[in-house]
């Protein structure tokens, strides 16, 4: 799990980016994200603003009207998710996302799905993880669907780190867990971040927490780009920021 | 290394804990039946059925012929219909390509062992404009297209001449062993179909296209996320499915000796295999098996058994044996939604009720 240490990863950025789910409904409406390497870059904004589809454009699950979105030099439109994967971009989605039947080390190997035909190579991939979280070695053989929400929340992590990705991208990684449960998964951000070079885009109502650890902080509105900067410009105004998304 | 053991700590502490302890106690409980029983059952049943030409009366053999058909077509569905969740409610379409296709053949003088390979090959063929189309649809969407996609079939074959049209098509078979021979040589193409269909439901099951189908089952977009083909992966589960309904049909119209579009592509039979397995138990091996002898049987004993309820001054037609397998069928769905086969595994996942 060094590989994305070593290598400088690129740039992450969409680019005036049109998107929606229906013909006459604007989800999206030229906004322009750049998701530096080896930072934390976090999007705030109220609900419906459009962080989530930022998100699921970005990983290729929404395809853009307009813009663009590239890694470094290459364009990924049009790319499925599972290409974005195999180029180093996983997205760990919101809320529960373990396949509940199946066991703890299914799971995971459904993480290295682009890997199924080499075994070796799963295998180390498998083992990196449990020897990441050495917690989930024991409950290999339990089904995911019993385990508690940390627990699963520590499977998920696992799962979306198998391909070793060089950009994560984190979609309310604190919602519906137990507090003390969310301190410790902001901790495991800033482990990939900080011990391990990876570039994170983090999407979070949890305000507070997700600019503590942020490098550089865009709010979107009504699906447009609103403010950005780094994050000392924006820990003194967190109050007035909130209290104007509720005025909005 | 110090952080992970936090978080896992600290998620051991969370209540949802105790809540496992019983469904990890019964889980221990059910591993203790010894390893050999389930091979040794299996091998225990095949040895039965062998010797079942020899046992049974003609009437029982043409029954247990049927269960065979209905076990064949059930275990192709059961892939995508079982592990992935994908209810297909076109199942006749591929078993109604492989009795028209070795129907047809039969005309130009192919047999039955002859028109098995293409009967196969045609249904999957045809599965594949059919999978490209359905399996970018989701839930009721696929479900209700599969379902019209029977009428379809029906229409295209009543209006095609070279298909015998309306009329349908005889099929002709070497009768010089007498009947027996002839139902013991159906018996037995459909017994190897089984143990064939059971052997690849056995098989994708514990490999990774199982896997990724029960994930397309449990959570699709998260499947996705991962980075699984899925469209790609219910392709495979679908062919797989044509293919042995297409082998079970070849079979078919060699047995019916009459072909005919509404015969061929029935819409009940479609049902009735998505009934098999639900019954059965979704998503194993097993399941298909054991709902084929159930349903077949039941439907059979039902259609006499409600008739004979006239007797008492009442008047019900035989169609309403359809009435108490649509019963049966919410009853599962609703009771015991792994089916027979499921009331005999130790309880997964879910049950814990997380």
């Amino acid at each position: 799990m060094s590989a994305a240490v070593e290598t400088i990863a690129p740039v992450l950025r969409m680019t005036e980016v049109v998107a929606g789910y229906h013909a006459n409904d604007l989800v999206l409406d030229r906004v322009s994200i750049e998701v530096r390497p080896g930072k934390v870059t976090v999007v705030l904004g109220p609900n419906g603003s459009g962080k989530s589809t930022s998100l699921r454009v970005l990983a290729g699950f929404l395809e853009a009207r307009s813009g663009s979105v590239t890694l470094g030099e290459d364009p990924l439109d049009g790319l499925p998710p599972a290409e974005r994967l195999r180029r180093g971009v996983a997205l760990l989605p919101q809320g529960r996302s373990v396949f509940p039947e199946l066991g703890v080390h299914e799971n995971l190997r459904l993480g290295a799905w682009a890997l199924r035909r080499d075994r070796k190579k799963l295998d180390a991939a498998v083992a990196g993880v449990y020897e990441r979280y050495p917690r989930l070695w024991p409950m290999r053989d339990r089904p995911a669907g019993s385990l508690s929400g940390g627990q699963a929340r520590l499977l998920e992590f696992g799962r979306t780190l198998m391909l070793d990705p060089a950009v994560v991208l984190i979609d309310e990684p604190s919602v519906g867990l137990a507090p003390v449960v969310v301190d410790v998964v902001y901790d495991e951000i800033v482990r990939l971040k900080e011990d391990e070079g990876r570039t994170i885009l983090l999407v979070d109502q949890n305000v507070a927490a997700a600019v503590d650890l942020a490098d550089h902080v865009y709010t979107l509105a009504y699906g447009r780009n609103h403010l950005d900067g780094p994050r000392g410009e924006f820990t003194g105004r967190l109050d007035d920021l909130i209290t104007q998304w509720l005025n909005l | 290394m110090a952080r992970d053991t936090t978080l896992g700590d600290i998620s051991q502490d969370l209540p949802q804990d105790t809540a496992l302890a019983p469904a990890v106690a019964s889980a221990a409980a059910g591993r203790r039946v010894p390893r050999w029983v389930g091979p040794a059952a299996t091998v225990a049943v095949l040895a039965c059925l062998l010797f079942m030409p020899q046992a049974l009366g003609l009437g029982g053999l043409t029954t247990a012929t049927t269960v065979l058909m209905y076990a064949v077509v059930a275990l192709g569905w059961n892939l995508l219909g079982g592990a992935g969740g994908y209810l297909n409610f076109g199942m006749a379409v591929f078993f109604g390509a492989g009795v028209y296709t070795a129907a047809a053949l039969n005309a130009l003088g192919w047999g039955l062992w002859a028109g098995l390979v293409p009967a196969v090959v045609v249904a999957t063929l045809i599965a594949v404009p059919v999978g490209l189309v359905t399996l970018r649809l989701r839930g009721y969407f696929f479900a209700i297209f599969t379902l019209v996609l029977t009428f379809l079939a029906q229409i295209v074959v009543r209006n095609s001449p070279w298909l015998g049209g309306a009329e349908g098509l005889y099929t002709t078979v070497d009768t010089t062993g007498g009947p027996r021979a002839l139902a013991a040589t159906f018996y037995y193409a459909l017994l190897g179909l089984v143990v064939l269909a059971a052997a690849v439901a056995f098989l994708v099951e514990h490999s990774t296209l199982g896997h990724a189908l029960r994930a397309i089952r449990e959570d699709e977009d998260a499947a996705v996320v991962l980075g699984v083909r899925t469209v790609g992966v219910k392709m495979r589960a679908l062919l797989i499915g044509a293919a042995l309904a297409g082998a079970a049909g070849a079979v078919y119209a060699f047995l019916t000796g009459y072909v005919e579009p509404n015969g061929a592509f029935d819409v009940s039979f479609s049902l009735d295999i998505v009934l098999v397995c639900v019954i059965g138990g979704l998503g194993t091996w097993r399941g298909p098996l054991i709902g084929a002898a159930v349903v077949v049987l039941l439907e059979q004993w039902l259609r006499t058994a409600i008739v004979d309820l006239g007797a008492w001054g009442l008047d019900i037609p035989a169609e309403a044996n359809r009435v108490v397998l649509g019963v049966l069928l919410i009853v599962f769905a609703l009771f015991a939604r792994r089916g027979i086969a499921g009331l005999f595994q130790r309880r997964r996942g879910r049950v814990v009720g997380v």
